[in-house]
C-alpha cells in the first residue's frame, strides 16, 4: 500500500449513543418548566372551578335568604292585616291570613335557619318575626277571650307597628346586603376567571415557547446525529475504498507474482527445451561414434591382426581403449545432463498444469499409492500401514504424486537393520488437514532437513540412484496446492514427513487472475 | 514406395537432428532422395517454385515446427491450401507435445504427428519406425 488508509473519526455529539442523553441540560430544564406550567394550568382550572362553585353556592344562599325574607315579610304583613280585620270586625273569617301565616312562618323560619347564614341581619329578622308573631298571637288570644278592648289597647301601644317597621328595615338592609354580596361574588369570580384565563394564556404561551425551544434543540440534536451518521457513513465508505485499494494492491501483487512465476516457468521450459536439442545431437552422435568405434575395433581385431598386418600400438589403444573410454564418459555425463533437463522440464510443466480440485477419498488414494509400490515393498519385506485419513478437496494428480514420492522415499531409504514399516495417517483441525508419512528408516541428519527439499540436492549416504528431484517436486506441488511440508527425523530410527493442506483447494486463483488480466 | 520416386523434403533447422533423422531413416531401408532445408524460406522455395526438384514429382514432407524464420504450422497451412500440393503427405516431427498444438496441426491437415522422443535411444527407434512406415507408404501423384 502506498497511501495509508485514512480513518476519520466521526465527531458525534457528546454521548449521542444513548437515548437518555439525547436531551442536553437546557432541554431537560425546559421540559421540567413545561411540566410545571401544565401543573399551573390544571391547578388554575381546578381553583377556578371550585371558586365558581363557591360563588354559585353563595349566590344560591343569597337568593334563598332574599326569597325567604320576602315570603316571611309578606306572611307577617298578611298576618297583621288578618289580625286587624279580626280586631275591627270581630269575625273569625278575617283571621284566615293570620292562621295561614302562623302555619307557614315556623317552616320558613326553620328554612332560614338551615341557610346557615349567621349574619346579624338574619338574626334580627328571625327575632323580629318571632316577636311580631308573639304580639299578633297575644292580641288574637285577647280578642278570642272577648277582651276586645285589651286587644285594641295592645295595638295602640304601637308595639306591633314598631316591630313591623323594624322588620321592614331589617328586610331592606338584608336585601341590600345580599344584593351587594352577590354582585361582589360575581365580580370576584369574574376577576378570578379573567385572571386565570390570563395565567392560562401565559402558561400556554410558555408551553409553546418551550415546545419551540425543545423542538429546535431536538432538531439540532437530530441534525447532529444525522451529520454524525453521515460522517460515519463517509468513514465507512473511506474504509471500504481503503480495503478495495488494498485488495487491488494485493491482486496486482498476486498478478505480478503470477507473471513472474509464469516467466520463470517459461524460462525453465525454454532452457530445458533448447538445451535438449543440442544434447540430443551430442547423445545421438556419441551413439554414432560408438557404433563406428566398435566397427573400427572389430575390423582391427578381426581383420587386420589375424591377417598379420601390424597395427601400431597407438592405433590399437585408440580403437580399443581411448575411444570407448571417452565415449563412456560422454555417455554418463550426457545421461546425467539429460535426466536433469528432463527433471526441469517436468517441474516447469507441472507448474503450468491447471489444478482441478475434486473430493478425494484419501484412504482410497493412499491405498492406490501402496498398490503401485507393492512389489518394491515385497522385495524389502516392508509393512505398509494406513491409519485414519480424512478426505480432502484437492488436485488428484498432484496429491498422488506427493504421496507416492513420500512412500517411495520411505522404502528407498529404509534401514537395513530392522523390518521396514511405513505408516500414513492424517487428522483434520478446522479447515486444515495434516497428513503424516512416518517411516522407521535410516533417518536424516538435522542439518540436512531443509536441504533435502532443494532441487538436485540429496543427503546421507548415496546408496540409491537419484537426482535430488523428488522432494523438490513435492514441495513445489504442495506450494501450488496451498500446503506445506516439513520433515522431522531421528537419524538411525526414522523420519516423519508432515504435509499440511487446506481442506478445500480454492479454484486456481492465479490462473483466474491471469485470464482476467489477459481479458483486460 | 511408388513407381515414380518420391522425394522427401526434410524441413529441420537443427543440422545435427537432420543428419540423425536421415541416418536412422536410411537404416530402415529408405532409399529415396532426401532434400534437407534448414529454414522456412528455403522450404517455401522448394515447395512452390520447385527449383531443384522435377515438377510433378511426388513429394513427402518431414516438418519440424520450430524454425528460425517462420512457424512450421504456417508452412503446413500453405501446403494444405495449395491445389497442387494439398494431397502431399506431411509428417510433423517436432519436440512439442502440447495438446493444442497437435490438434491444430491435424486441423490444418497434417497426416502424421510425431513428437521427437526426448531420449536419444527412443528417438532413434521412433525415426527408424517412421522410416519403415515410409517404405510402405503410398504417396499420391501431384495434381
Amino acid at each position: 500500500m502506498d497511501a495509508p488508509i485514512a480513518m476519520p473519526v466521526a465527531d458525534a455529539p457528546r454521548g449521542a449513543s444513548a437515548w437518555g442523553s439525547l436531551y442536553g441540560r437546557s432541554e431537560r430544564l425546559a421540559l421540567a418548566a413545561g411540566a410545571l406550567l401544565m401543573v399551573v394550568i390544571v391547578a388554575g382550572s381546578v381553583l377556578l372551578a371550585s371558586r365558581t362553585a363557591t360563588n354559585l353556592r353563595n349566590g344560591e344562599t343569597s337568593r334563598n335568604i332574599r326569597l325567604l325574607t320576602t315570603d316571611l315579610l309578606q306572611l307577617v304583613t298578611n298576618a297583621e292585616s288578618g289580625q286587624r280585620g279580626y280586631l275591627l270586625i270581630g269575625r273569625r273569617e278575617y283571621l284566615a291570613p293570620y292562621l295561614d301565616a302562623t302555619r307557614r312562618v315556623p317552616d320558613l323560619l326553620a328554612r332560614l335557619d338551615q341557610v346557615l347564614d349567621r349574619s346579624p341581619e338574619v338574626k334580627a329578622l328571625q327575632e323580629g318575626i318571632q316577636s311580631k308573631m308573639v304580639e299578633l298571637a297575644r292580641t288574637v288570644r285577647l280578642q278570642e277571650a272577648g277582651r276586645h278592648d285589651e286587644a285594641l289597647a295592645l295595638v295602640e301601644t304601637d308595639l306591633g307597628r314598631n316591630v313591623m317597621e323594624k322588620l321592614r328595615g331589617v328586610a331592606r338592609k338584608l336585601e341590600t346586603t345580599q344584593r351587594l354580596r352577590i354582585s361582589t361574588d360575581l365580580a370576584a369570580s369574574e376577576t378570578g376567571a379573567r385572571g386565570l384565563v390570563w395565567v392560562d394564556l401565559a402558561a400556554l404561551l410558555g408551553l409553546l415557547l418551550l415546545a419551540v425551544f425543545v423542538g429546535s434543540s431536538l432538531r439540532r440534536t437530530l441534525l447532529a446525529l444525522d451529520a454524525s451518521g453521515r460522517s460515519l457513513e463517509a468513514a465507512n465508505a473511506e474504509l471500504r475504498r481503503g480495503s478495495d485499494r488494498l485488495e487491488g494492491a494485493v491482486a496486482a501483487r498476486t498478478l505480478d507474482l503470477t507473471n513472474a512465476n509464469e516467466e520463470i516457468q517459461r524460462f525453465a521450459y525454454i532452457v530445458s527445451h533448447d538445451l535438449r536439442a543440442p544434447l540430443l545431437n551430442i547423445i545421438g552422435f556419441t551413439s554414432e561414434l560408438e557404433n563406428a568405434t566398435e566397427r573400427l575395433g572389430a575390423f582391427v581385431a578381426l581383420n587386420l591382426e589375424p591377417a598379420g598386418i601390424e597395427v601400431p600400438q597407438a592405433v590399437r589403444e585408440a580403437s580399443q581403449e581411448d575411444l570407448p573410454e571417452a565415449i563412456r564418459f560422454i555417455r554418463t555425463s550426457t545421461a546425467k545432463m539429460d535426466r536433469l533437463i528432463t527433471a526441469i522440464l517436468r517441474l516447469s510443466r507441472e507448474g503450468r498444469r491447471v489444478l482441478v480440485p475434486e473430493q478425494l477419498d484419501m484412504a482410497q488414494l493412499v491405498g492406490g499409492v501402496f498398490d503401485t509400490v507393492r512389489h518394491q515393498a515385497h522385495v524389502v519385506g516392508a509393512e505398509l500401514v494406513s491409519g485414519a485419513l480424512p478426505a480432502v478437496v484437492s488436485d488428484r494428480l498432484a496429491i498422488e504424486q506427493v504421496f507416492s514420492n513420500l512412500v517411495e522415499n520411505a522404502l528407498k531409504y529404509a534401514s537395513l537393520e530392522r523390518p521396514v514399516k511405513v505408516e500414513v495417517s492424517g487428522t483434520r483441525r478446522g479447515a486444515t488437514l495434516t497428513y503424516m508419512v512416518r517411516d522407521n528408516g535410516r533417518g536424516i541428519a538435522e542439518r540436512d532437513l531443509e536441504r533435502i527439499f532443494e532441487l538436485f540436492r540429496r543427503a546421507g549416504q548415496q546408496t540409491v540412484p537419484g537426482e535430488g528431484i523428488g522432494l523438490a517436486h513435492v514441495r513445489t506441488l504442495l506450494r501450488r496446492l496451498g500446503g506445506t511440508i516439513e520433515c522431522s527425523s531421528v537419524p538411525g530410527s526414522g523420519s516423519t514427513f508432515t504435509v499440511v493442506l487446506p481442506a478445500v483447494l480454492a479454484p486456481d486463483r492465479a490462473a483466474m487472475l491471469q485470464r482476467g488480466a489477459l481479458l483486460e | 514406395m511408388n513407381a515414380v520416386p518420391v522425394t522427401i523434403l526434410l524441413i529441420e533447422d537443427d543440422d545435427g537432428h537432420a543428419r540423425l533423422i536421415e541416418k536412422n531413416v536410411r537404416r530402415a531401408g529408405v532409399t529415396n532422395a532426401i532434400i534437407h532445408v534448414s529454414d522456412g524460406t528455403s522450404a517455401m522455395a522448394h515447395l512452390f517454385d520447385r527449383g531443384e526438384t522435377v515438377k510433378g514429382d511426388p513429394i513427402l514432407v518431414l516438418l519440424d515446427l520450430n524454425l528460425p524464420d517462420m512457424s512450421g504450422t504456417d508452412i503446413l497451412a500453405r501446403i494444405k491450401a495449395d491445389p497442387a500440393l494439398k494431397r502431399t503427405p506431411v509428417v510433423v516431427l517436432t519436440t512439442t507435445d502440447d495438446r493444442q498444438e497437435i490438434q491444430r496441426c491435424y486441423d490444418l491437415g497434417c497426416n502424421v504427428y510425431i513428437t521427437k522422443p526426448v531420449e536419444y535411444e527412443a528417438f532413434a527407434v521412433a525415426i527408424r519406425q517412421l522410416g519403415l512406415f515410409l517404405t510402405v507408404m503410398q504417396v499420391p501423384e501431384p495434381a
